[in-house]
């Protein structure tokens, strides 16, 4: 790469789009919102499918949920909040427009001029601009049999089409891919809290992202469809915007697509969407007044938010500020830890088995990711199983020297086949930790008689002990304490150089 | 003036075919429309009033309830394949 293109400054923007989840029926009519999992064609009506005649009725709540979500976000809210017809003809879209927002003769949408705040970037923090936060209507969705290049014509289903969204654009303040990443889990956790949109359901957050390099035209990504992907489409943005850059090549205002199959960005085949979208005022939708009693009335009702929350966590738990962020940062963990402490008053010894052992685990066998396609259930149905009260036990038996964190870690993943406490489990599976010597000496003997080689190796290097400790950490089943059989590893040693047995 | 190109152009995001001896007769009825409405920018508006806002009421909105609607939509749609509707491809 050369210097000229490594030098250049990357500027990223995002464009997210949050279904308001939490309500129950659609944004402008009375069909339910919840449209996923439904035949085809079954969750709609004359409003949503566009027939000539039919009036849009707007949500109330829909309003309110969008104006606490600006108001976490640090917007300035809008006075009179009005609705635009997009208009642009595509198959997803009954009425040919969308009802959405637009700031052209005044500030339209819901909130402008917001921020949220980086404060974990390896110690530095960074402040996010939110240029504008509107509501809008989804479009309905398109199948295809077969593949899209294949098939002959588009399957539309428009129970999705009226479901209420939140765009959200940010100001191009991003440098690296994992700002995204970090901006996004925040933003997550803020409508976890919030309670007005559940990332974890597929399609609930879908992200566009805006890249440039130094002073080349800007490339639009579409279809991430998982917060990993993001990182992902971004990142292979960024390299391939400066490998052309370095060879001299134009890099072409355009809009391209992410391919989460082949893990790369294609161009988009050329439509209409980037052009005259002639925007005019929605004549059907009288506008929303908003008086500054209703916005504090709003902010009375909302509950603690993310920032708040850490700072108590630090403050009344005494935990450290980085691991307050990792619970906070997904709500159920926060709850889940805030649950547990009911239970057994060590907050920082559950906080620790909560951020490390649980997430750990989730990490490894639950494919966790909380935002990507179809994959609420995997988690979920561990939540069913692992209640405050496993963790506080596990947590209490591991600090009172009853087990030791290996096999409270195998006691975990039987909490969660079998939903049984691990005390119980403790006692069905004699997992008590072998903390006597007696109970040692004939794991001890029995890896001694076999790994001879490794044994004698030991008379000369220490590192063999370490090989023949993890051989008795296996015999035992990971029961064994650690320092006690180091202890009587090392006894065996010096009884051998000192010409004993 | 609109010009042929505009309404070329027009007719393409409109997702229409129009033949190239309309394009003259479609531009001409295009300037009526918008002298009529430059009409509008004579009017003396106030300030307190929103101009571009037919609609007096404000804060017309509904409770948060859904009710499911039961007549089958689908028999107003011409090309349908199960529960779906078909439509053009619009990709290529």
């Amino acid at each position: 790469m050369t210097k000229m293109s490594s030098d250049a400054r990357v500027r990223i923007g995002l464009e997210i789009h949050c279904q308001l989840t939490a309500l129950r029926s659609k944004l402008f009519c009375r069909c339910s919102a919840d449209y996923r999992g439904k035949e085809p064609n079954t969750n709609v009506c004359p409003v949503c499918l566009g027939m000539p005649g039919t009036l849009p009725l707007l949500n109330r709540r829909a309003v309110e949920y969008a104006i606490m979500l600006a108001l976490a976000l640090n917007c300035k809210i809008s006075k009179r909040i009005t609705f635009y017809r997009k208009n642009y003809f595509y198959p997803d879209l009954p009425k040919n427009f969308q009802i959405t927002q637009y700031n052209a003769y005044e500030h339209a949408s819901v909130g402008v001029d917001g921020s949220l705040v980086l404060d974990d970037l390896n110690g530095s923090s960074k402040t996010i601009r939110i240029r504008r936060l509107q509501l809008e209507e989804d479009p309905g969705r398109l199948a295809y049999e077969g593949s899209i290049d294949t098939a002959n014509y588009a399957l539309v289903d428009y129970n999705r089409a009226g479901v209420a969204l939140v765009e959200i654009v940010t100001e191009p303040d991003f440098d690296e891919p994992s700002e995204v990443r970090l901006f996004l889990n925040r933003l997550a956790s803020i409508l976890e809290h919030l309670g007005i949109c559940n990332p974890a359901l597929e399609g609930a957050v879908r992200c566009d992202a805006n890249i440039s390099i130094g002073e080349h035209a800007r490339v639009e990504v579409k279809n991430i469809n998982s917060f990993k992907d993001v990182e992902r489409a971004v990142a292979f943005e960024i390299t391939r915007q400066r490998s052309l850059a370095s060879r001299g090549i134009e890099i072409r205002g355009e809009t391209r697509h992410w391919d989460d199959a082949r893990r790369i960005t294609v161009q988009a085949r050329m439509k209409e969407e980037e052009e005259d979208y002639r925007y005019f005022p929605e004549p059907d939708i009288p506008s929303i007044v908003v008086k500054e009693e209703d916005v504090e009335a709003l902010r009375a009702r909302m509950p603690e938010l993310p920032y708040a929350r850490v700072e108590r966590f630090v403050k009344v738990y005494s935990l450290s500020s980085d691991t307050a962020r990792i619970l906070v940062n997904e709500k159920h963990l926060a709850d889940l830890f805030e649950a547990s402490t009911k239970y057994y008053d060590n907050a920082r010894s559950i906080a620790n088995w909560i951020v490390t052992d649980l997430k750990g685990y989730l990490e490894r066998y639950a494919s966790y990711d909380r935002n990507s396609k179809g994959d609420d259930g995997s988690s979920n149905s561990i939540f069913a199983k692992v209640t405050p009260r496993h963790i506080a036990e596990l947590a209490m038996l591991v600090d009172s020297g009853k087990i030791n964190r290996v096999t409270a870690r195998q006691i975990l993943q039987n909490v969660v086949a079998s939903g049984m406490l691990p005390s119980a489990i403790v006692q069905g599976m004699d997992a008590d930790m072998l903390s006597k010597k007696d109970e040692l000496e004939s794991i001890v003997n029995r890896v001694i008689e076999e790994e001879r080689k490794a044994f004698m190796d030991a008379l000369s290097n220490e590192k063999a002990l370490n090989y023949l400790l993890g051989k008795v950490m296996r015999y035992s089943n990971g029961r064994a304490d650690p320092k006690l059989a180091l202890s009587m590893l090392k006894e065996k040693v010096a009884d051998k150089s000192k010409g004993g047995k | 003036m609109v010009g042929i190109e505009e309404v070329r152009h027009l007719a393409y995001l409109a997702r229409i075919s129009i033949k190239d001896e309309e394009l003259r007769l479609y531009a001409e009825q295009m300037d009526e429309i918008l002298a009529y409405f430059n009409m509008l920018d004579e009017l003396n508006v106030s300030d307190d009033v929103e101009p571009y806002r037919m609609c007096r009421a404000y804060n017309e909105m509904r409770d948060d309830v859904p009710v499911a609607f039961s007549d089958n939509v689908l028999s107003n749609a011409k090309n349908t394949k199960g529960r779906f509707i078909k439509a053009p491809k619009m990709s290529s």
